[in-house]
């Protein structure tokens, strides 16, 4: 198979808010990470509100609230505090998981809410038109690690094959197939990690 | 989303000795040698071809005269698509970065800019074969064995055996070409300028043509092609494709067109209440081709 001209990207990227088309500025809220986080949190991580209302890496199929964008602090292993692209897996602080803990895990996203984020879409559809009948459908993601180098989530949807229904339950919804380029060879759909831009379908309104 | 400065967490304090990143130079391979650009003066663009006259009759004495047409053919039209991208970035990154090479938002959407048109030309070659992009007087692929001229026959313009590059494909394609027929189905010649090839052809090819003497005939014969004085056009965005492909673009008129209704032009503007940055880039092209003739595909 020959290459795709667009290179694989991961994470869900933020293409442009649905209800404001032309600011170009996407929402984005400062939230805190629980005390003792386990799984790493990568720029363009889907995320999920816990139950003790802070952000953690949504699974494939669960409910979202956020999209990740930085990591504003985090204190690291050595213990001195840094920012960051990414929070590295097993970060632990001490005092309330708040806003006003210095010392606390916050974390910069984009609440998924009205907004379409671009992702790629790890194997190939048989021909554009196939690419184009998947609009509408929906997909669950697939929830790779991210880099701990570039810091950049390696989330993708998942393959074509797994995409279900329109009226069924999964995490996104295929929206536009965009053109990068003027023909097709760019964002070659019959080629792997083509991209897709997505709304959140299963997800948790939060500011 | 926008870049903020906690990505750009190593560049706040000058620690590193020297950043490598993409080349930033305005480069075009396709752009302009492939494709000559047009300014587009309307909305629109729309090529028509016209069959004329044919072979005049034999008269006999006090007879009529045979009395023959001019026909329509197909139109071609192009609308203009506007490509664009834009990169954000905080002023907190602004100013926290240590770095003027780091960013060069507005430069590297310049170059991607340049990158996207020259891969969109190439483009034209990518899809020769590929019947989903239709384009020219019969609304066809630009490679199609049944291009339909406007009195309703066809006309191939593949080469008629697909052939790895050699003297023998170019002697098959000059012939071939030699007795193309024009929109009123007679031959009208045209004849092969250049070579376009994937980059990983050019040197086969420059040994082609280059040689004086036929390689491997104890250099009794003269190499013929290089009188043809044909000029290689290697095209890095073909080699993603295909590394065998390969074509002749010809002196037929009116084929590849690129009309350009806004050149690529920056801007940027500044999103006060979030603090943002904001560079953007567009310009705004039809592309394809009208004559079909322009093209003959020696290989896929």
């Amino acid at each position: 198979m020959s290459a795709q001209l667009e290179p694989a990207k991961g994470g869900l990227r933020w293409v442009k808010s649905r209800s404001n088309p032309g600011l170009g500025t996407p929402p984005v809220v400062e939230r805190v990470v629980a005390t003792a986080n386990g799984t790493g949190l990568f720029a363009g991580d889907l995320l999920k509100t816990g139950t003790d209302g802070c952000l953690l890496p949504a699974a494939a199929g669960e409910t979202s609230s956020h999209v990740m964008v930085a990591a504003v602090r985090y204190r690291g292993s050595d213990g001195y505090m840094r920012s960051g692209a990414f929070v590295p897996a097993s970060t632990t602080y001490t005092g309330t998981a708040s806003l006003a803990n210095p010392l606390a895990t916050v974390v910069l996203a984009i609440p998924v809410n009205n907004q379409i984020f671009e992702t790629d879409i790890p194997t190939a559809a048989a021909t554009q038109t196939a690419a184009t009948a998947l609009i509408g459908q929906c997909v669950d993601i697939v929830a790779n690690a991210g880099s701990t180098v570039t810091g950049i989530s390696g989330y993708t949807a998942d393959t074509v094959a797994n995409f279900q229904a329109t009226t069924a339950s999964a995490q996104l919804r295929l929206l536009e197939v965009p053109e990068y380029g003027m023909s097709g060879s760019i964002n070659d759909v019959t080629k792997t990690y083509w991209k897709g831009w997505f709304d959140v379908n299963e997800q948790l309104e939060t500011v | 989303m926008p870049i903020t400065s906690h990505p750009l967490f190593r560049l706040m304090k000058k620690t590193i000795d020297t950043i490598s990143t993409d080349e930033l130079e305005k480069e075009q391979v396709a752009f302009g040698v492939l494709v000559k650009p047009e300014k587009m003066e309307d909305g629109y663009v729309e090529n028509l071809e016209i069959a004329g006259t044919t072979y005049l009759v034999r008269k006999p004495q006090a007879s009529p005269m045979a009395e023959d047409n001019i026909v329509l053919g197909g139109s071609v039209r192009f609308m203009p698509y506007t490509m664009a991208k834009k990169v954000s970035v905080t002023e907190e990154a602004l100013e926290d970065n240590k770095y003027t090479d780091a960013i060069q938002a507005a430069k590297r959407l310049l170059k991607s800019a340049y990158v996207t048109r020259d891969a969109d030309v190439a483009s034209l070659i990518n899809n020769s074969t590929n019947s989903a992009m239709p384009s020219g007087f019969d609304q066809l692929c630009l490679a199609n064995s049944s291009h339909v001229l406007p009195n309703g026959s066809t006309v191939s313009n593949l080469l008629s055996t697909y052939s790895t590059p050699s003297i023998a494909a170019l002697i098959l394609a000059k012939a071939q070409l030699g007795v193309m027929p024009g929109p009123n189905g007679l031959i009208q010649p045209i004849k092969a300028t250049d070579i376009v090839c994937p980059l990983i052809q050019e040197d086969v090819w420059a040994t082609i043509l280059g040689s004086e003497k036929v390689v491997g005939s104890n250099f009794n014969d003269i190499n013929i092609v290089r009188k043809y004085k044909l000029k290689v056009m290697p095209i890095y965005f073909l080699d993603g494709s295909s590394s065998t492909q390969w074509g002749l673009k010809t002196d037929a008129e009116d084929g590849f067109a690129l009309y350009e209704k806004r050149k690529i032009t920056k801007t940027s503007w500044v999103d006060n209440d979030c603090t943002v940055l904001h560079d953007g880039v567009s310009y705004r092209v039809a592309q394809g081709h009208s004559n079909w003739r322009c093209w003959l595909q020696g290989n896929v």
